[in-house]
C-alpha cells in the first residue's frame, strides 16, 4: 500500500473559549479510517472505521484508491458536520430546549467523550426536569469518567432512588463502587442489576472482576471459593454475550488460578465490550434531536446512512430495544422524503395529463399522508 | 434507498380473491381494475367479467370499468351479460360517451359491424377526442365495406373519411400508432382493404392487450394487498429504480409518471410497516418500554387510515 499517499484531513472549529479539531486519516496496516476528535489540542475521542470492501490481498488499483480517498473524506466531513451541528443544537436548546432534549444532547456529547459539554447539558436538563432519573444516571457516568467518584455515586444513587427498577443504574452504581474499591457494595449493586436483568453480560463480567479484586486486596488470591465465583461469573458473561470465540471457550475450561482468571477477564472485556453501545446510542440521540429541531436541514442521504448504520449494528449483535425504537423513528422520518418524491411525480403527471382527476386525487392522498406523518413525528418528539 | 428489513405479512385476514363481494366491499376502483387484470392473466376472464359487473353497480360512472368489461367479455365469451349491463347503463347514463363506445366495441367483437358503427358514431359525437373509438369505428367501417363486394370501395366517401380519421390518431392517441398500424394505413392507401383491416386490427389488439396487461406494477399492488407474505421489497425497489431510470432517459409517458408516484407511496407504506415491526421487536425485548408502547399505539391508529388512503390511489 506504499502507493497509497492518502490525504490526512484536519479541520478546526472554535466554540466559546475552546478550540476543537477533527483529524481523519487512513491506516493502511489495519485498513481502517481513524477519526480523532481533539479539544484544546488534547485527544478526547477516536473512532476507527473498517473499510469493508477493500481486499488486502489484491493490489490497490487507481479506482480502489479513489474509493478509499472518498471514504476518508466522507467520514471526515461527517464528523466535522456532526460537531458543528452539536454546537448549533446546544445554542438552539438554550432558547427552547426542554429537559429531555438537553439530556439527549448531553448523551451525544458523552458519546464523543466531550465530558464538560455533556455535564453542562445534563445540569441544564436537571434545572428543567429535576426528577428525570436518566439524567442523574448519565451525569454520574460523566463524573466517573472525570474521576469524581463521590459525585458520581451521589448522582447515580439519586437515579436509583427515583427509578429503582433499572438494571443499568444498579450496574453503573456498582461500577462506581468498584472504582472506589468498595467491592462488597459494588457486588451488592451488581446482584441488584442481575435480579432485574439476569442476562446482563457486563454485570457478570464486573462481578467476576470484583471477586478477583476482593481476593487480591484480602491477600487471598488462591481462595478457591472466590476463584470459582469469579469463573462462574465470567462463564455467564461469555454465555450471554453475542460474540462467540473458540479460543475463549478453551480458556474458560483451563482457567484455575488468579492469574489465569485475570487474563481471562482482560480477553473477555475486549471481546464483549469491543463495540461500545454508547457510540451508537449517542448517534441515535443526535438524530432524534435533529429530527425534532432541524427537520428541514437533515438531508435524505444522512438519514439513509443512519438507517444503514443502525440496521448493521442490530444485525451485528446490538439487539437493544432502544436501538430498535430509534430505527422505527428513522424509518418514519425517512418516509417523508419518499412522500415528497411521490408528490413531485403526481404534480408532473397533472401537468402532462389530459385526465387530471386521477393525478389530483393521488396528490391529495399524498398530502393527507404527509399530514399524518408530520402529526406522528410531532407526537413522537414529545418524547425527546 | 436504504436497506430495510422485509416486513412480515400485514396482520389482517387474507381476503379470498374469489370472494368478489368482499373485493368490491374492501377495495377501491384501481385495485378492482388490477384484480380483473389478474383474473385475465390467470386464465379466468369470466371471473373478471363477474367482478366488473358487480363493480359497475358501485361505480356506474367509471369509463375504465366499461372498457375492461368489453375486453374481458370478448375473451370469456360472456358477451350477452356484458351487453345487458351496457344497455342498462345506456338507460341510466344516456349522455355518457363511454357507454356508447363500449357497446360499439362489444358489437365489433360480436362482428355486428353496423350496430358497432352506430354506437361508435354516437360516442365520437359526444367525445371527439377518443382515438380508440375512432379506430374501432374505422375498422367497423372497413369490415362493413369489405362485405359489400358490389361497390368500388376506393370511391366510397366513408373510406376516404376513414383515411382522415386514422390520420387524427397521431395526435389523439400516439400510443396507438404502432408499426402494424402504420402498415395498415399504408395498405389502406393502396386499397388493399382486407390486409389493411388485418394490420389495423392487430395494432389495436396489441394496444388493448398492453393496456390490460397484469404488469409488474399491478403485481406489486396485488401482492401488497392480497399476498403480503409474498411481497418482495427488493422487487419494489428494483422496479422504482427502473422507472426512475426510464423517466430520466426518455420523455415520460403520463402512465409512467403516475405509476412511479404510486410506487413511491407503496414504498412509503412499507417504511411505515418496517417502523411498526421494529417497535414490536423493541417491545418483545422489553415489554415495559413506554416509548415503544406509545409509538405502537399511535402508529396503529394512523396505519389503518394510511392503508385506506393507499387503497384509494388511482392508476
Amino acid at each position: 500500500m506504499d502507493e497509497l499517499r492518502l490525504p490526512k484531513h484536519k479541520e478546526k472549529i472554535g466554540y466559546r473559549s475552546n478550540s476543537y479539531s477533527v483529524e481523519t486519516e487512513y491506516d493502511a496496516l489495519l485498513n481502517r479510517v481513524s477519526v480523532r476528535l481533539f479539544k484544546n489540542r488534547r485527544l478526547v475521542s477516536s473512532r476507527s472505521i473498517r473499510i469493508k470492501d477493500h481486499q488486502p490481498d489484491k493490489p490497490a488499483d487507481r479506482e480502489k484508491i479513489e474509493r478509499i480517498k472518498e471514504k476518508i473524506a466522507y467520514f471526515h466531513r461527517e464528523e466535522y458536520a456532526l460537531l458543528i451541528s452539536l454546537f448549533e443544537l446546544s445554542q438552539k436548546l438554550k432558547l427552547n430546549g426542554d429537559g429531555s432534549a438537553h439530556h439527549s444532547l448531553g448523551l451525544v456529547f458523552l458519546g464523543r467523550e466531550l465530558l464538560e459539554e455533556a455535564k453542562e447539558e445534563f445540569l441544564l436538563a436537571l434545572v428543567k426536569t429535576p426528577n428525570y432519573s436518566p439524567v442523574y444516571n448519565h451525569l454520574g457516568i460523566v463524573y466517573l469518567k472525570l474521576g469524581m467518584i463521590e459525585e458520581s455515586i451521589k448522582n447515580i444513587q439519586t437515579a436509583v432512588k427515583i427509578s429503582p427498577d433499572f438494571a443499568d443504574y444498579h450496574h453503573n452504581l456498582g461500577t462506581a463502587f468498584l472504582e472506589k474499591k468498595s467491592y462488597l457494595e459494588a457486588e451488592k449493586e451488581f446482584q441488584e442489576a442481575l435480579k432485574l436483568n439476569p442476562r446482563y453480560q457486563e454485570v457478570y463480567l464486573n462481578l467476576g472482576f470484583s471477586c478477583l479484586e476482593r481476593g487480591s486486596i484480602q491477600g487471598d488470591i488462591s481462595n478457591e471459593t472466590i476463584l470459582k465465583e469469579a469463573l462462574d461469573n465470567f462463564k455467564k458473561a461469555y454465555q450471554f454475550g453475542f460474540i462467540k470465540d473458540l479460543r475463549m471457550e478453551e480458556l474458560l475450561q483451563k482457567a484455575f488460578t488468579w492469574e489465569d482468571l485475570s487474563r481471562l477477564y482482560m480477553f473477555l472485556k475486549n471481546l464483549l465490550t469491543e463495540g461500545s453501545s454508547l457510540e451508537i446510542k449517542s448517534l441515535c440521540e443526535y438524530f432524534r434531536l435533529r429530527f425534532k429541531y432541524d427537520p428541514k436541514v437533515v438531508e435524505k442521504k444522512e438519514v439513509e446512512d443512519y438507517l444503514l448504520q443502525l440496521s448493521q449494528e442490530i444485525v451485528e449483535g446490538k439487539n437493544y430495544p432502544d436501538l430498535r425504537h430509534s430505527l422505527a423513528l428513522a424509518y418514519i422520518f425517512y418516509s417523508r422524503y419518499i412522500l415528497k418524491l411521490a408528490e413531485k411525480q403526481f404534480q408532473n403527471f397533472i401537468q402532462k395529463s389530459r385526465e387530471k382527476k386521477s393525478g389530483e386525487a393521488n396528490l391529495e392522498t399524498t398530502r393527507e399522508l404527509e399530514k399524518k406523518i408530520e402529526l406522528y413525528l410531532e407526537e413522537s418528539h414529545q418524547e425527546v | 434507498m436504504p436497506v430495510i428489513e422485509q416486513t412480515k405479512a400485514v396482520k389482517e385476514s387474507k381476503p379470498e380473491i374469489d370472494d368478489l363481494k368482499l373485493l368490491i366491499g374492501k377495495y377501491q376502483l384501481s385495485m378492482i381494475s388490477s384484480f380483473t387484470r389478474y383474473f385475465d392473466s390467470a386464465g379466468k376472464p369470466d371471473q373478471g367479467v363477474d367482478l366488473l359487473i358487480s363493480a359497475l353497480e358501485k361505480w356506474p360512472e367509471e369509463p375504465e370499468l366499461y372498457e375492461e368489461l368489453v375486453f374481458l367479455a370478448g375473451k370469456s365469451g360472456k358477451m350477452a351479460e356484458a351487453e345487458k349491463n351496457l344497455l342498462d347503463a345506456q338507460i341510466l347514463l344516456p349522455e355518457a360517451p363511454f357507454v356508447y363506445s363500449s357497446l360499439g366495441k362489444l358489437y365489433f367483437l360480436k362482428k355486428e359491424f353496423s350496430s358497432a358503427r352506430e354506437q361508435l358514431k354516437k360516442s365520437i359525437q359526444l367525445n371527439p377526442e377518443d382515438g380508440v373509438s375512432l379506430l374501432f369505428s374505422a375498422l367497423s367501417c372497413l369490415a362493413n365495406q369489405r362485405e359489400d363486394k358490389g361497390t368500388n370501395l376506393s370511391e366510397s366517401t366513408e373510406i376516404q373519411q376513414l383515411g382522415k380519421d386514422l390520420q387524427k390518431l397521431n395526435e389523439l392517441n400516439p400510443e396507438l400508432v404502432t408499426d402494424d398500424f402504420l402498415k395498415g394505413k399504408e395498405l389502406l392507401s393502396q386499397n388493399n382493404y382486407a390486409e389493411a383491416f388485418k394490420y389495423l386490427e392487430k395494432g389495436l389488439n396489441s394496444y388493448l392487450n398492453r393496456k390490460m396487461e397484469f404488469s409488474k406494477f399491478h403485481q406489486l399492488f396485488f401482492s401488497f394487498h392480497l399476498e403480503p407474505e409474498k411481497f418482495d421489497l427488493e422487487d419494489l425497489k428494483k422496479y422504482i429504480q427502473e422507472l426512475e431510470k426510464k423517466l430520466s432517459l426518455s420523455v415520460p409517458s403520463e402512465k409512467d409518471l403516475n405509476q412511479l408516484g404510486c410506487c413511491y407511496l407503496l414504498f412509503f407504506i412499507k417504511l411505515v410497516q418496517s417502523s411498526e415491526e421494529q417497535l414490536e421487536k423493541a417491545l418483545s425485548l422489553d415489554p415495559e418500554f413506554e416509548g415503544a408502547k406509545k409509538a405502537v399505539a399511535l402508529l396503529e391508529k394512523m396505519k389503518t387510515e394510511m392503508f385506506t388512503l393507499i387503497n384509494s390511489l388511482r392508476f
